[in-house]
């Protein structure tokens, strides 16, 4: 009788543990999927989108570091001609 | 009309003609605009004696009569070669400087104003230049010390990586030889050294005169680099050329993008995501988050797409 207690209490300790799992997974599908989602929406109506895969999955900025926007007239180009 | 001549040229710039291109130089104190151009116009002109594809007293192309056999080069030859081995290991070999005989193959053997002026020019659709073939790859080319050891038959294209080089090179000597700040510009690869403006050097990065555009501060120091399919193109009858070849096929990349344009500490590694971007076509994308570096993509529909903390654009739609 004890034997089948403990075995039951086993099986509620194993079906919580992957339930617990399954949600954590869950989650975590769900995280990813709003991340990728946020990355590829449009900033604006001009053609441009913005891509922030690197700051909103990872947590990591750029190494570049190098490049930040500005105005005034400009000093050099930099482009396709 | 290029890009760099809608800008204006003020005592602190000076600009003039080189390679096919427009070098532009910015420096933070007047007075030595006229040092700092010398510098940068020998620096160039020693460049282009060691690595030039297009004359014959190169000693790049004396290296031909080599024949597979070591040779010892030039100080500066070794560094710009160097310089190209490093792309090609950083891009896994989408940048890759065994692509000489390919571009020759393909018509750009001379320099790309000479082609446009020559009506006659000769190719004219043969197969023979449609042959997709791998390039013979730059692991097989040695490099210890000075000593070069270049296949047999196999012709370097040091352009995707040199331009990069020299950017980086000259923004160095004109600082150190005459400590002030300095922007470098060759045809877009641009290279930046010592103290810059507040707010850092100011960039328009744009395809066009009209088209999407932003303008980026480049912190001092740090360097930017564009990469096109647009530009340094030319036709060989049948088909419009572009001299961005994928190495896999010495055919030109597939134009899916119109431009890349990467931000990085420096211009040659700017300028190898670039190039190494455009060959990768939409595997550019991911390969570049990974890189983490601010990066701007057009497509050939004109649309933007910018990566890794690149500013949002500002202008007209694409």
């Amino acid at each position: 009788m004890a034997g089948r207690e403990r075995g039951l209490r086993r099986i509620a300790v194993v079906t919580g543990g992957l339930a617990v799992a399954s949600i954590a997974g869950s989650l975590a599908i769900a995280t990813v999927a709003h991340g990728e989602t946020t990355s590829s929406r449009s900033t604006s109506g001009t053609g441009t989108s913005t891509d922030s895969t690197s700051s909103t999955s990872n947590g990591t900025s750029s190494t570049g570091g190098s490049v930040s926007g500005t105005t005034g007239g400009a000093q050099a180009t930099s482009g396709g001609s | 009309m290029p890009l760099v001549d809608t800008l204006p040229v003020g005592s602190d710039t000076a600009q003039w003609p080189v390679w096919s291109t427009t070098a532009r130089i910015v420096v933070t104190e007047p007075a030595a605009l006229p040092s700092a151009v010398d510098a940068v116009q020998a620096a160039l002109g020693a460049i282009d004696k060691a690595c030039s594809r297009f004359r014959a007293d190169s000693e790049l192309r004396r290296l031909e009569s080599a024949a597979g056999r070591p040779v010892t080069v030039s100080p500066l030859l070794a560094r710009l070669i160097e310089a190209a081995l490093r792309a090609a290991k950083r891009s896994d070999g989408d940048v890759d400087p065994t692509i000489g005989s390919a571009l020759c193959g393909l018509g750009y053997d001379r320099d790309l104003a000479l082609i446009a002026k020559d009506r006659s020019f000769p190719i004219n659709g043969s197969t023979a230049r449609l042959v997709v073939m791998p390039a013979p790859g730059w692991r097989h080319v040695r490099l210890a010390g000075r000593e070069l050891t270049v296949p047999a038959g196999v012709r370097l294209d040091l352009g995707a990586s040199a331009k990069a080089y020299a950017a980086d090179s000259c923004a160095r000597l004109v600082h150190e030889r005459l400590g002030i700040g300095v922007l470098v510009s060759l045809g877009g690869d641009i290279a930046t050294a010592g103290a810059g403006p507040a707010g850092g050097w100011r960039v328009l990065v744009q395809d066009r005169p009209g088209e999407p555009s932003c303008t980026v501060a480049l912190s001092a120091g740090t360097a930017l680099a564009t990469s096109s399919t647009r530009s340094r193109r030319w036709r060989d009858g049948t088909r419009d050329l572009h001299h961005i070849l994928d190495p896999r096929t010495c055919q030109p990349a597939r134009a899916v993008w119109r431009t890349v344009s990467v931000g990085a500490p420096t211009c040659l590694q700017a300028n190898t995501m670039s190039t190494a971007a455009i060959v990768r076509a939409e595997a550019a994308v991911p390969w570049l988050r990974r890189q983490k570096v601010p990066a701007r993509l057009v497509r050939a529909s004109g649309a933007v797409l910018t990566l890794g903390g690149w500013p949002a654009e500002k202008g007209p739609a694409a």
